[in-house]
This record gives C-alpha cells, structure tokens and sequence, in this order.
C-alpha cells in the first residue's frame, strides 16, 4: 500500500535529512520507527503526506496522500488549533468539501472511537496532554485514513495515560507507521520495526529480532529493553561513529 | 447573539445619554450586573478620568467649591458615570459569554471569515504561548539576584521577546504543516455554520430596543 | 500605564467612535487583502500565532522605578517582523481579544483603539524602520526610534479623539498624554531594540527584509494631515465654541498648574509647544537609538 522509494531531504540550513530511505509497508501492518532524535524520524513522516516534498525519490500510495495518510503530531497543541474540539474534528471533512451531516457524523464516530464524544464541545486549551492526545488522533481517523502516522505518541504521557493510548492503538485496525522512543510500546504493538540513522535505514527486521540485539541498539543511541527492566546501568559503547 | 445586541445598544444608549435622568433610567437596568465590576477594571478608566478632570475647572458656571464649578461638576460626574455603565456592561457581555459565541456573533454581524478565523486561531494559541513566557519569566525570576540596572533589565526582557518570537515563529511551521496535513488549502473551514436568530430572539430584541427609546425619549 | 490607551466606552461621543470604526475597517480591509496576497495560504496560521506572540509578549515587563514597570505595545515591532498589513491586523486582533477577554478597552471605541494601537503603530513603525539602510548599527537605531515614535504618535491621536468628544481640553490632553508616553515610549524602545538584536543575533533570517517609500510617504502624508489642525493657531471646533463664550479664560490659572509648563517661550498654544516638543524629541531619541544601535550591533558579532 506504501512504498517509499529512495527518499532524500535536505533542510533549508542544508542539513541533509534524509539519504535514500526505502521500504514498503502492507495494507494493515503495525510498524514502528525508532532512532535517535535527530535521525529523521519526524522528517520522514511528514513526507508521507505531502507537508514536505522531497528533493528526489518518492512516496507512492494507494489514493490521495492526504486522505490516505493520517499525521498525529507530536505536540497536540499544535493539531487542534480551533476553539473547540468539534471544529477541530471537523477540520479535515471540511476541508474535503463533504456535506454536512456527513460531517457530523465522522465528528461523533471518531470522537467515538478514541473515548472522547463526552469532550465534543469542550475548548481544547482546557484538556490534559493525553486527552488532547486522543483528540489529535480522532481528528485525523474523521479524515478515514488508510495509513496512520503517528509522531512519538506517548512522549509526554503519565503511565496511566500511555496506557490508556496504548489500548487505544490496539482496538484501530489501520496501518500504522509510529516513530517513538517507547521500546516497550513497539514491542508490545508493533510486529515489525524500522531503524533509522543519520536519515539511513538501520535495520528493517521483526521487532523481536530488533530489539533483542542489543549490540545495534546500543550502537544507534537506544537502550536495550532488559536494560530498563532491570535497572542495570551500561555505559553505550559507542554512541556514534 | 442576542447578548450582544443587547449589550450593544445599551452601550450607544450609554453614549447618547445627556442628562443625569437618563443615566439613572439606565444604571437601574444595569444594577443586576453590578456585583460583577471589580476594582481593578474601574482602574482602567483612570487614565481617561484624569484628562478629563479640567473641566471640573474649566467649565464656567457658579463655583461649587475650590475652583470647582457646579456645571463643571456635573459635566464630569456625568462622564464618570458613562464610563462605569459602559464597563458594567462590557464585563457583563464578556465574562458570562463563552468566546466561541461571540465569535459567533462577530460573524453574523458581518465580520469577514478571514478576520474571524484568525481571532480563533489567536485565541486557542494566547494561552499556549502565553505559557511559555510565563515560564521564561519563572526562569528569568529563578536567577535574578541583586538589583541589576534598568538598561540591563530591558535588554533582558527584549532577549526573552526574542526567544519568545522565534519560538512562535517555529510553532506557526508547525501548525501550518499541521493544517495542511488535514487538506488546509488556504480557506478557513473552522467556523459552525451560525444558528439563524430565532423569533423569540429577535422579538426580546425588538422589545429592548424599544424600552430603550422609550427611556431616551421620556428622559 | 500599558492600558492607558485602551480607551474605555462613554468617553468618546457617538459620531466620533463611527468615524474611528470606518478608519478601522478601511484600513482592515486593505491589511487583508494586502495580507492574503502576500502570505496566501500561510496567512492565518502565521498571523495568527504571531498575534498570540503579541499577546503574550506585552505580559514580559521589566522593572523600571518606583513599582512601575516597561511594557511592549507591539505595534511597531509587529511591523518590524511582518510589514505594515500583517501588523495592522494581528494588533486588530489583540486588541479585539482584550476588549473581549479583559475588558480593556471599550466595543463603540474600539474603531479609534484600533487605528490608534494597530494602524498608527504599524505605520510609524514600519515607515521609520524602512527608510533605515540595510546596516546593522542603522537598523537597530531606527526600530529604537520607530519604536518610540509609534507609542508617542499613539497617545497623541489618542489625545485628539478624546478633545474631539469634549471629553478633555486638547490644551490639557495632548501635552499630558504626549508627555506620559515620551518617557513609556522610551521602555517600548528598549524593549524593541533588544528584540531586533537578539534575533538578528540567533536568527539572521527569521526577519523579512523589507524596504520602499510607499508606506513612509503615506505615513508623512498622515502625520501632516493629523497635526496640521493642531498646529493651526486656531483651536478645534470645541473649544473654538468655549472661547466665544469666554470662559476658556475665566479659570485659566487652577488647570494650568496641575501639569508641568510645556510652554516655550515664542510659542503660545501648548498644542504647538507640544508637537515642536515631539519633533525635538524624536532627533534626540534617533540621536539615542544610533548609540544604542552601535553598542548592540558591535555586541551581536555574528551579523554580517
């Protein structure tokens, strides 16, 4: 469904984001990203619908980029920007010139969806970060994607919020490309994961490979799962070369 | 909408009013939003008080006391009390109206979506920013020592406007490529479709309107 | 003192408020389109973000003397960084937001509010900061003065629109009000300056280069035309009406010794003293701004 074909991006300052990224992704499958920051993660998803053009290479997809591929941002305040949560989740139908009571009902069905129909007229200054969270995402799910594309989703969150998202993502049955630093979560949700460096693909393996090589992780900046769990402190060997 | 109507024609009345029967004909209808003035808005008027205070003098007329004249006193009195039955008003239309609906109205009364669409946007970003220089201001309070000169301390706070705006500056890609992700294409689709103003509506707003000439009338 | 130019309601007559309404709109309207050629789809969220920056930006305040404090009015730095139009509107749209949030500022009057806080600022400030040649020292020196001049141009008009309500003598009013902010513009400058340095320090490029006379030609054009009827020996219609009646002079003494002698000696109306006295002040100032602007642009070593 999405095949990304040596993908290169260069920033205005002429840092080169991206150099030659390839890989396909399947009708449905989970897929997370993950990478130091800095790595192009972020850079790479908004090329996925078209917010950035790059300088060569390119991003083929089933259907219209930005129907098909649903951004959730990193910080939600940036997403919903209109005064209250319904004109936010309407944002996108609207903008698709779709009738109005057709409208309405992707505003209630993805409010639905994540949790949050009880919140439809509220202002969204006035939400915590993980209800602002779920509202990013119903406002791009009343768009319908194919593809969603979700920016480190659980940075910020307290645990109870992170697990409450993690759930969340469970229950939607979409394809999904996630960049995060959450290692727990990608090996909880994601089949299969994507390392990326410098703007280079790393590794491309089922995640269960990937994270149990702790060689690589450590190499690329990330720390190991076993690490966390049992508070064993390791200096990175290398960190970059 | 209708609040606002309402709270508009009061304020023209407000302004048209002449004489001190008038003014006290209208302070009656406003005396059930009285409880909500607080000091610190009555300071606002200050300034204006101030430039206005000559006339106390300057208005010819037998002298009531210390130069003061007795028209003099009236012509000021008079303008004191617009202005406090202005703001009685205005706090009444403001605090107790949620924005959203006066945006609302703002569109009905034939404000360009352009200029509409952007009071929202500000609106839902004034506290997101403004959180962020609340914490430049936390951080500039955790290591201010000493009393540093005044020239310093405006370099200081030009250097925290700056971050400031080049942090808002990165905010506004952000959000740009966050509206264009979701099919922005230069028109503003945020706005409810306005109610249309209902009978009942425009039918208390009639009765107002005339309650209101009638005072100005009689007076 | 930040809000001593947000007028308040009942202190402007109706047809005056309608006058500042249609000025207002006007020059809206223009800022749109003017805006939506320029920016074209980014217009609304950079305006609006930048608008909220405003907002944001007048709560930083410094410390100056006596539990007083410098703010940001915002107009001219607005101007600065995004030109006249997109400035006019992002303070249309503070200055809404206060009335409506706050209370600062009144509904009937926020048509002069408007052209005295976001039109005049934007104006001034840009018509100053534009004609400055594209040097460092020299356009830190002109946002100083422009920066300056934009709140002193602000409480002059704003002086003018009250005497035209009858609501103050202009006698009284505008040298008051000019003098108040001759010393609160000072702080606006200080506040702009460090603001340009500081960006063009860190951001060479996050600020638009922006020159041509229009705006600077229009802006004299305004300025003559706003002070010509002051200048004049003959004073405005009201208190030419106060005069005839004879009684500006019955009570001359007691008023007049409320407020500082602005008069020079030659010069009679203190309307006339008080714009020769801008005038003064505005090479001082630019005099001030060329120091400062030499300082910090020898400190921003990075500008090229």
């Amino acid at each position: 469904m999405l095949d990304v074909q040596d993908l290169c991006f260069r920033y205005p300052d002429g840092r080169e984001a991206l150099q030659g990224v390839t890989f396909q992704m399947a009708r449905g499958e989970k897929v997370a990203l993950v990478g130091p920051n800095g790595a192009g993660k972020s850079t790479l998803i908004l090329h996925l619908n078209g917010v950035l053009q790059a300088r060569s290479g390119r991003v083929k997809l089933d259907g219209e980029p930005r129907q098909t591929v649903g951004l959730v941002f990193q910080d939600p305040d940036d997403q919903l920007f209109c005064p209250t949560v319904r004109e936010d989740v309407a944002f996108g139908p609207r903008c698709q010139k779709l009738p109005r009571d057709e409208v309405d009902r992707r505003v209630t069905q993805s409010l639905q969806s994540v949790g949050m129909l009880d919140y439809i007229d509220r202002s969204s200054p006035h939400l915590s970060h993980g209800e602002k969270k779920r509202i990013a995402l119903a406002t791009v799910l009343a768009m319908r994607p194919q593809l969603l594309a979700l920016d480190e989703p659980t940075a910020g969150l307290d645990p109870r919020a992170r697990r409450e998202l993690i759930n969340l993502l469970q229950t939607l049955d979409l394809a999904m490309l996630v960049s995060t630093h959450d290692l727990r979560m990608v090996s909880e949700l994601f089949p299969r994961s994507i390392l990326l460096e410098k703007g280079c693909i790393i590794a491309d393996r089922a995640t269960p490979a990937l994270l149990g090589d702790d060689a690589l992780l450590e190499k690329h900046g990330l720390e190991p799962l076993c690490a966390c769990y049992q508070g064993v402190r390791k200096r990175p060997t290398a960190a970059s070369d | 909408m209708l609040r606002p109507l309402l709270v508009l024609t009061y304020l023209l009345a407000v302004a048209l009013a002449h004489e001190w029967q008038e003014i006290g004909l209208l302070a009656l209808l406003a005396l059930p939003f009285a409880t909500r003035l607080r000091p610190r808005k009555l300071l606002l008027a200050v300034p204006f008080l101030l430039v206005a205070l000559p006339w106390l003098f300057l208005t010819p007329g037998p002298v009531w006391a210390l130069h003061i004249t007795t028209p003099g006193l009236d012509r000021f009195g008079l303008l004191a009390a617009r202005g406090l039955l202005s703001l009685t008003a205005l706090i009444w239309l403001t605090a107790d109206t949620p924005f959203n609906e006066l945006l609302d109205s703002l569109r009905r009364l034939g404000c360009p979506q352009a200029l509409t669409g952007l009071m929202g946007l500000v609106y839902r970003y004034l506290f997101v920013i403004q959180d962020e220089a609340g914490r430049l201001l936390l951080a500039r309070k955790a290591r201010a020592v000493g009393s540093p000169g005044v020239l310093f301390q405006a370099h200081v706070a030009g250097s925290m406007v700056g971050n400031l705006f080049l942090r808002s500056l990165e905010r506004s890609e952000r959000l740009y490529a966050a509206m264009q992700s979701r099919g922005y294409q230069g028109a503003f689709p945020c706005a409810n479709r306005p109610a249309p103003l209902r009978a009942p509506h425009a039918l208390t707003l009639v009765v107002w309107c005339a309650a209101l000439a009638g005072v100005l009338w009689l007076a | 003192m930040l809000l001593a130019m947000h007028i308040p309601d009942g202190f402007l007559t109706v047809p005056v408020d309608a006058i500042g309404w249609v000025l207002a709109i006007v020059a809206i309207g223009v800022a749109l389109r003017l805006t939506r050629h320029e920016l074209g789809e980014k217009q609304a969220p950079w305006l609006g973000i930048l608008a909220a920056f405003i907002f944001a930006a007048q709560s930083i305040n410094f410390p100056v003397a006596a539990g007083t404090s410098g703010h940001l009015l915002g107009g001219a730095l607005a101007a600065i960084v995004a030109g006249p139009a997109a400035a006019v509107l992002v303070m249309t749209c503070v200055i809404a937001l206060q009335a409506l949030l706050f209370q600062d500022g009144g509904l009937l009057v926020m048509g002069w509010n408007i052209v005295n806080m976001g039109v005049l600022t934007a104006l001034v400030g840009s018509a100053v900061y534009r004609l400055a040649p594209d040097r460092p020292a020299l356009k830190l020196a002109a946002a100083f003065l422009a920066a300056w001049l934009s709140v002193v141009v602000s409480s002059m008009a704003c002086s003018v629109e009250l005497a035209a309500s009858g609501t103050s003598p202009l006698q009284l009013a505008l040298p008051a009000m000019a003098g108040v902010h001759v010393v609160i513009g000072l702080g606006e400058a200080f506040i702009t300056v460090a603001f340009l340095a500081y960006v063009m320090k860190v951001r060479p490029g996050a600020i638009r280069d922006q020159r041509g006379p229009i705006p600077a030609l229009l802006v004299v054009a305004l300025l003559v035309a706003l002070c010509s009827p002051l200048a004049s020996s003959s004073p405005d219609g009201l208190e030419a009406v106060a005069e005839r009646q004879g009684f500006l002079p019955t009570a001359r003494e007691a008023p007049y010794s409320l407020l500082p002698d602005y008069t020079i000696p030659g010069v009679q109306s203190p309307v006339a003293t008080t714009i020769l006295a801008v005038g003064l002040g505005t090479l001082v100032v630019g005099a001030l701004g060329l120091l400062v602007g030499r300082a910090l642009a020898r400190k921003s070593t990075t500008v090229s």
